[in-house]
Formats: C-alpha cells, sequence, structure tokens
C-alpha cells in the first residue's frame, strides 16, 4: 500500500484546496484570501510573464547539469504579492504512467502562505518532476510536502528553490512511499539575508534504493541555510543522504549547517549519510554531523519492560524521531493517513 | 494471590558468574527488602527478573504463578505482572509520557481482556501526577527527556501506578530523592502493598524502609541471598554495618563485581546520544 486512491475525503474536508491531475487544475476551492491564487498553464500565460519567470528560474541555472533546468513549466501558481492568511493552502498532485512534469509556483513580494503538497500515484510509471519555487523579497512560505508513490514506480524528484532578498522559508518534504527514489533538492539563496530552513524524511523498506540529495547555495550576503536529514531504512533498503553546503566567495557573514540522523532497523538495511561543505569565503559560520544507528536497545528494553512488545516501541520510538513533521499534521485526517503509512514502513 | 519464586538462579554477563544461587519467594501483599554493599549482585538480580538482554542465566528459574518466567521477553513479563521501577530510567526523546503510558496501559488491559477506557485512563493519570506532586505538564513531556534524578524516580512510580502490576521491584527508589520527595513516593508505594502489590525493594540504606514498610530484610553478597531476618536485622546492619555478617559467614570480599568491571551493556551507537545532538 502507498499513497491514497482518491483524494475526494480530504477535498470534503479541507478549505483552500486545489487539485492538479497530470499537471491540470481539476479541481479549486478556494476562498477569502485564497480566491487572489492564480493558476495558469503554458497556453495561457502572456509571453511577458512567462520571460520574467524563465529568466527568475533558468537564468541562475545556467552551467547546472541539471537536465530539467531547460524544461519551461507546464503549470504556474501564483501567490500574490503581498498575500496574508493564517488558513493553509492543500494542493494534491496525482499523477498518471509515465511523467515528466514541471510546476512552477511564485510567491510574490511580502506574501506569506503555508502551503500542504501531497504527490500522489494515479498509476505506476517512471516520473521525473520537477518543482520550482521562486520566493520574492521579503516573502515567506511554510512548505510540507508528502510524497508517496508504490514500488512499480520509478521517481526523480527535482526540487529547485530561488529565494530572494530577507524571504524566509521553511520547508519540509517527507517520502514515505515505497519507490525507488532520486530526489534533488537545489535551494538557492540569492538576496541578502534571505533564510531557509530545508527537512528531508525518507523511509526506505523492503528494497527500496533511495537517494536524497540536497544542496543549499549561498549566492548572497548574510545569507542563512540549514540542512536537515532525517532517514529511516527497514528490511533490505539502502537509503543514501548527500547534503551539501555551499558558500561562494564574498558572500559574507553567511551561515550553514546541516544534520544528518538516521535509524536502521533491520540488520540487513542500509543508510549513508554523507554531508559536504564547500565554502569560498572566511567570514562564514559554518558546520556539520550525521548520527546514524541503530534503535537503542537500552530505551527498547526499557520501554518493553512496560509491556509494550518490540514492534510498537520501535515504532513509538521511530515516531519520535519524524516529530519534525508533527507541527505540520495540524489536520486529523492527515495525522492518521500518516500513521498508516508510518506503520506500513516500519512493520 | 501472586507468588513468585526465585529458585537457585545462577546469571552470568560476558561469561563472567554473578548471581550464585539466589533464593527468594515474594507473595502478594509482602515486602522483601534486598540490602548489601556494592557490588555483590542487587540490581543484577532486578535486571535479571526483568530479562535484560545483557545477562544469560545459566541456572535455576524463575516462576510466577508457576509459569517460567525465564521463557518470556521482557514485554511478556510485564504483562504477566511484574514491574521494576530502574536505577537510571531511560531518556527517550519525542515519545511523550502520555502516549508512552497510554500505550503501555492498553496493552496490559488487551492481555487481561478488559476494556481500555480512554477518560478513565486521563483522570487516574491526573490524579497520579499530583499525589505524586509532579508537574502538570508531564504528559506532554517527552519520556523522562531532560527530567532530574527525583522527576525520573518519580515518574517510575507514577507508571507503577497506572500500570498495577502484581509484583514489583524498586531498584534503589530512593537514589535522587530529598526526603520530601521520599515522603510522597513512600506514602504512594504504601498505598499500593495495602492494595495487595507484592515488592522487592533493593536499597544500600536503611533510610528508605522508614518510608516504606518491609516484612522480612535480605542481604545479599556473593551473588545470593546469604543472611535474612526482620527488623532485628535491619537494625544490626545500621548499627555496625556488614562486617560483622562477612566474619561470621567467612566472607573475604564479597563483592561479584568490581569498579573495573561493571557490566556493560549493549550500546551500538546511541540513538538516544544522537538525538541529544
Amino acid at each position: 500500500m502507498s499513497g491514497i486512491k482518491t483524494v475526494q475525503p480530504f477535498i470534503d474536508a479541507l478549505d483552500n484546496v486545489l487539485v492538479i491531475t497530470d499537471g491540470v487544475v481539476t479541481t479549486s476551492k478556494l476562498n477569502g484570501a485564497f480566491e487572489a491564487i492564480e493558476t495558469a498553464s503554458l497556453d495561457d500565460i502572456s509571453d511577458d510573464a512567462l520571460k520574467t519567470i524563465k529568466n527568475a528560474i533558468i537564468k541562475d541555472y545556467e552551467g547546472t547539469n541539471d537536465a530539467l533546468a531547460s524544461t519551461e513549466p507546464s503549470l504556474f501558481i501564483q501567490i500574490p504579492k503581498g498575500f496574508k492568511s493564517d488558513e493553509k493552502l492543500y494542493i494534491f498532485y496525482l499523477e498518471s504512467g509515465n511523467a515528466k512534469r514541471h510546476i512552477h509556483l511564485n510567491v510574490g513580494p511580502n506574501a506569506n502562505i503555508n502551503i500542504f503538497e501531497y504527490f500522489i500515484e494515479k498509476s505506476p510509471g517512471e516520473k521525473n518532476i520537477l518543482a520550482s519555487i521562486t520566493l520574492g523579497a521579503y516573502a515567506t512560505l511554510d512548505l510540507a510536502s508528502l510524497s508517496a508513490f508504490s514500488v512499480e514506480s520509478d521517481v526523480t524528484f527535482n526540487r529547485q528553490g530561488f529565494f530572494q532578498e530577507r524571504s524566509e522559508s521553511k520547508m519540509t518534504l517527507a517520502s514515505f512511499g515505497d519507490e525507488n527514489l532520486t530526489q534533488n533538492s537545489h535551494i538557492k539563496l540569492l538576496g541578502f539575508q534571505a533564510k531557509t530552513e530545508f527537512t528531508a524524511i525518507a523511509l526506505a523498506s523492503k528494497k527500496q534504493v533511495s537517494t536524497i540529495k540536497t544542496l543549499i547555495e549561498h549566492n548572497a550576503i548574510e545569507s542563512e541555510g540549514e540542512l536537515n536529514h532525517y532517514g529511516v531504512s527497514n528490511d533490505e533498503a539502502f537509503l543514501t543522504f548527500e547534503g551539501v553546503g555551499k558558500i561562494e566567495q564574498g558572500m559574507r557573514q553567511s551561515k550553514n549547517h546541516q544534520h544528518n540522523k538516521g535509524v536502521i532497523l533491520a540488520p540487513k538495511a542500509r543508510l549513508d549519510a554523507n554531508p559536504l561543505l564547500i565554502i569560498d569565503e572566511y567570514d562564514v559560520e559554518a558546520g556539520h554531523g550525521a548520527a546514524v544507528g541503530r534503535i537503542d536497545e537500552e530505551q527498547l528494553y526499557y520501554m518493553m519492560s512496560r509491556g509494550l512488545d518490540k514492534k510498537t516501541s520501535e515504532r513509538l520510538i521511530v515516531n519520535g524521531f519524524l516529530h519534525p513533521l508533527d507541527r505540520y499534521l495540524t489536520n486529523d485526517l492527515f495525522k492518521d493517513h500518516v500513521q498508516t503509512l508510518l506503520l506500513n514502513k516500519t512493520k | 494471590m501472586t507468588i513468585l519464586e526465585i529458585k537457585n538462579l545462577h546469571a552470568s554477563v560476558d561469561g563472567k558468574s554473578i548471581l550464585r544461587g539466589v533464593n527468594l519467594t515474594v507473595k502478594s501483599g509482602e515486602t522483601h527488602a534486598i540490602m548489601g554493599p556494592n557490588g555483590t549482585g542487587k540490581s543484577t538480580l532486578a535486571s535479571v527478573i526483568m530479562g535484560h538482554p545483557t545477562y544469560e542465566v545459566t541456572e535455576g528459574e524463575i516462576l510466577l504463578d508457576g509459569e517460567n518466567v525465564l521463557e518470556m521477553e521482557t514485554d511478556e513479563r510485564a504483562r504477566a505482572g511484574l514491574f521494576l521501577a530502574m536505577q537510571a530510567p531511560q531518556e527517550v526523546p519525542g515519545v511523550t509520557n502520555s502516549d508512552f503510558l497510554k500505550t503501555a496501559v492498553e496493552a496490559h488491559y488487551a492481555e487481561q481482556e478488559k476494556p481500555f477506557k480512554i477518560f478513565d485512563f486521563i483522570k487516574q493519570y491526573d490524579k497520579a501526577i499530583e499525589t505524586l506532586k509532579m508537574d502538570k505538564d508531564v504528559p506532554e513531556r517527552y519520556l523522562n527527556d531532560g527530567f532530574s534524578g527525583g522527576e525520573k524516580k518519580r515518574n517510575e512510580i507514577l507508571q507503577m501506578k497506572l500500570i498495577q502490576p502484581k509484583i514489583a521491584i524498586l531498584d534503589e527508589i530512593d537514589s535522587g530523592l530529598d526526603v520530601d520527595a521520599l515522603k510522597i513516593v513512600g506514602e504512594n508505594v504504601t498505598e499500593m502493598q495495602g492494595e495487595g502489590l507484592g515488592m522487592i525493594l533493593i536499597t544500600h540504606y536503611q533510610r528508605m524502609l522508614q518510608y516504606i514498610k518491609a516484612d522480612t530484610i535480605h542481604v545479599m553478597m556473593k551473588g545470593k541471598v546469604v543472611k535474612s531476618g526482620g527488623l532485628d536485622l535491619m537494625r544490626r546492619i545500621d548499627e555496625e554495618g556488614y562486617d560483622w555478617i562477612k566474619e561470621e559467614l567467612g566472607i573475604d570480599d564479597e563483592r561479584v563485581i568490581t569498579e573495573d568491571d561493571e557490566p556493560t551493556f549493549l550500546q551500538t551507537d546511541s540513538l538516544a546520544d544522537a538525538l541529544k545532538k
């Protein structure tokens, strides 16, 4: 089991929902402030607007070897300048068959948005997804992104972020599916004092092979990047974290910190963490660390001595380990759903 | 009526023999204090009864109402009615006290085929927190994480109150407790004695026995019980220490564990340490 087969219960229960099926908006339930949010396909968008966005994305990507960098987005989601709401925007992406997708989210200057998105498999296939984000000056983004594909899919998930002056972003990407996953995230801090906190959570089980790569690149003075990788590897899975913090020359007073934490649940499971710092400037603050290991025998014994069986104890510990996700699961529907996914990955 | 029988129990760690023939029988409502100097095997006995993976039982048996305890996993022993209040309770960041305790109590109810009622549980939990004079935010805090020594010990008693075991072992519950805390713990434990709980109290000092009344005193040396008696024995130990017992029994060195070879526990890369970073 992985993911959900129908999103209808979620649509019914939630406010502010977008459902995007194979790159096309199929449900739009936006009220109040959210009515100002626009979506446009490539055909709908004016040439000028496209040029602006392409300039923002592609110009910064010249010289990188990312194959998808030059792909034109098939869908744009526009959060208007100065947008403000305490509520969340829910976006469901349904993907069928073999798919090559580029979705672009533009958060306008001074906007303040909280998004929960979920990538769901409609039918299996080779999926190549690029989700790019431009974040305007002084904008804030709080994004939780969940994905769960089946074992029959192969997924390459690319995430690009282009963050302007004094923007602040918190992003948590959680992969709970059974697919072989390659996740490449590339965050560029382009503006003065741009700040990002990026967390990738991955659960691997069975014979899954997953690689999670994250690069935070500091192209601005006093920019701050914090990278967290959390992983659980079960059965015969092989999970790899590659985190890179890169501070370009002259980007003084920048900060980059990286943490990798992992739990190995089975004797044949593997989890590698390879943190890296590439720093071309003296006046910076940077550090990285990795802590990967099996569940502590003493903790297990303690919990079992109160009558919890081994599996339940392990699950509680793993659950606790994934607590960075908690603050996003404010909705019971999601809480229960994530619990089911978690149960499937840790049994 | 529950009966725990320990017969000729031998156990070792890393091939080193620690328990060398312990005999002890505990029935519902009885409290047995096990005293003795450091390194004589008292805490090992507690760990072996609960099934700590480090220890290997080489001889003898443990029976709970006739059932072979040594064949049970640690969690099965707990659900059968055994409880160990540990000397150094583990910290488990990320798991809240309430989630943990609820899951534990639920497991016990399921074993006894009793329906678990969440509101009853919450009421009992809140009441127990109050009688143990603990902070109201204990349920939301992570399991023993950042707790002071005294808080951890009270949390052990709190868990015991809700789990309601048949036989409990309290391993140096008095260490880390000040006099006020000791008094509160004493009151709570005494109440459970009255409800028929059978107990093994492990302690260095007789001061705890002012707060929790014991029926029988046992002295452990060289990995077994060498002397048993009533309050007279306790008073004599209090006044004269243990040397007279060593002399009487011709024991030169009472220890089975020296400071150099404290048992090394199964510690792979510790997640607990990792999470603290």
